[in-house]
């Protein structure tokens, strides 16, 4: 997939085409499987944006396709968002039913996953949509044959735009570059924090050293970030 | 009903008895009809009650039972406690869906609500029912109870929840009479001065235009979901002069329209 230079830009010919924006990607790796990825915390200004995202469906050529709504990054919509995003999802029930022929939704082991399924099952959407914690399981469903390339590709795409956060990309520069057995401890000291309050942030970013270290160790992401 | 001193005491003498934690209660109208109410933010004690007193469904009804559980007034799911909750519930599932007849999911539409139906579907607990309101609940568990039992664990909630009794009296009085009732009626009603119910709400956290119109859109959902009347007809029941005032009050809270609640109630109805 190439990279759009805008949300406008990748809207107007998505095939085959991602983009980055602050708290997402978006991308169509074919006609007929397209998908997003949102990470941190959604917040009103962000709203336009991500139902702009969410409405990739009515640019897509095919009359029916497969997508992915990747929420393993995602912190969380402040309280005030629900109505608003119930309301955008309660009026594409029919739209969704009619174009989507699988939906997967990618969540991690925390509350801001389950507050989207919630949100998701909320609005009443009557499609067929399964949970999964892994992108190989979820492309396999997808897409048997074309799909587990697919997810390794995007969860190197994925990796790259998050690692613009300080954090994260300082921690993927950690793992690439220490000599000693990686440890939450020791990078804990090299970016001046505790290990409580480290661990915090990056349950805040919806991940964890473990997480971070494992992703590393399969070699999935490009960690090098500088 | 009465209470149980312990989650065990519960077990051995369900039928009509509760047990309360602090920030939950589950309670046992008969062998086939249990329920679970929580609410504020549960802390890791009570987290760890409320995990040792689910799996007593299943030890207690061997024959079917049905179960509602209120999360209405959760304040906070707690992130530490997700993923200890998320793998009880995946190890329980089977045993838990394997003789239930139906389970009600009573929630608003808040962001712990969300979370907690969003965990059941990621931990692969498909059969619940989603609801806005008690009513409606035991309407699908258990019909022929909901004259009852429902008043019977409303009250029960109030008492173990330490709701103030001016917030139950006035709830009790706008579901059971107008939701739409001007406040100064609703403060003769339940013997205080108008004033004097402002203050009491207000040191519960609440006013008096947020219940009623929490009163009137439960009112309109349960008309919409169990009479044919004309959405004309649902507003001037709640209170508004104009479809159009019910329109925006029901989008404010719900976050939807009445018609298009009413279709996807049905569609959904229609699919299980």
């Amino acid at each position: 997939m190439k990279p759009a230079a805008s949300l406008d830009d990748f809207l107007a010919r998505p095939v085959g085409r991602y983009v980055v924006g602050g708290h997402y990607l978006a991308w169509c790796a074919n006609p007929t499987l397209c998908g997003s990825t949102l990470w941190g915390t959604v917040e009103e200004a962000d709203l336009p944006a991500l139902f702009r995202l969410w409405d990739l469906f009515r640019h897509i050529p095919s009359p029916r396709f497969s997508a992915v709504t990747d929420a393993r990054y995602f912190e969380q919509f402040t309280p005030d968002l629900l109505a608003a995003v119930l309301g955008y999802l309660r009026a594409r029930v029919d739209d969704f039913g009619e174009r989507l022929d699988k939906h997967a939704f990618l969540v991690a082991t925390n509350t801001a996953g389950a507050a989207m399924i919630g949100t998701y099952a909320a609005a009443g959407m009557s499609h067929d949509w399964r949970i999964f914690d892994s992108s190989e399981a979820c492309f396999a469903w997808l897409d048997p044959a074309a799909g587990p390339p697919i997810g390794r590709d995007l969860d190197r795409l994925i990796a790259d735009a998050r690692a613009q956060d300080p954090l994260l990309g300082a921690l993927h520069r950690y793992l690439a570059a220490t000599k000693d057995e990686p440890s939450l401890e020791r990078f804990a000291a090299t970016v001046g924090r505790s290990t409580r309050s480290l661990q915090r942030e990056l349950t805040e970013r919806g991940t964890n050293f473990r997480q971070e270290l494992t992703a590393f160790r399969r070699g999935k992401p490009s960690r090098d970030d500088s | 009903m009465r209470a149980a001193r312990s989650a065990s005491e519960l077990a051995a003498r369900p039928t009509g008895r509760y047990f309360a934690g602090k920030s939950f209660a589950v309670w046992c109208w008969n062998d086939r009809l249990f329920g679970t109410t929580i609410w504020g933010a549960p802390d890791e004690q009570a987290i760890d009650a409320l995990l040792a007193c689910w799996p007593l469904y299943a030890q207690l009804s061997a024959a079917g039972y049905s179960v509602i559980t209120d999360i209405r007034r959760l304040e906070r799911f707690d992130p530490a406690h997700y993923p200890r909750v998320l793998a009880f519930a995946q190890a329980h599932r089977d045993r838990f869906e394997a003789h239930l007849t139906r389970h009600a999911l009573v929630l608003g539409e808040s962001l712990p609500a969300l979370a907690t139906s969003g965990l059941y579907s990621i931990a692969g607990v498909q059969r619940f029912e989603r609801f806005l309101d008690l009513a409606a609940a035991f309407d699908f568990v258990a019909p022929t109870l909901a004259s009852t039992a429902r008043p019977a664990v409303e009250q029960l909630i109030a008492a173990v929840s330490h709701e103030s009794p001016t917030l139950a009296k006035l709830r009790a009085a706008l579901r059971e009479g107008d939701p739409a009732l001007a406040v100064d009626d609703a403060a003769e009603r339940i013997g205080l001065s108008t004033r004097g119910l402002q203050r009491e709400l207000a040191a519960a956290g609440t006013t008096y235009r947020d219940e009623s119109d929490r009163a009137r859109v439960e009112l309109a959902c349960q008309l919409l979901d169990t009479t044919e009347l004309k959405i004309e007809a649902i507003a001037h029941r709640v209170g508004c002069a104009q479809t159009s005032g019910l329109a925006r009050l029901f989008a404010r809270m719900t976050g939807e329209q009445p018609s298009s609640y009413r279709a996807r109630r049905r569609r959904q109805a229609s699919h299980t």
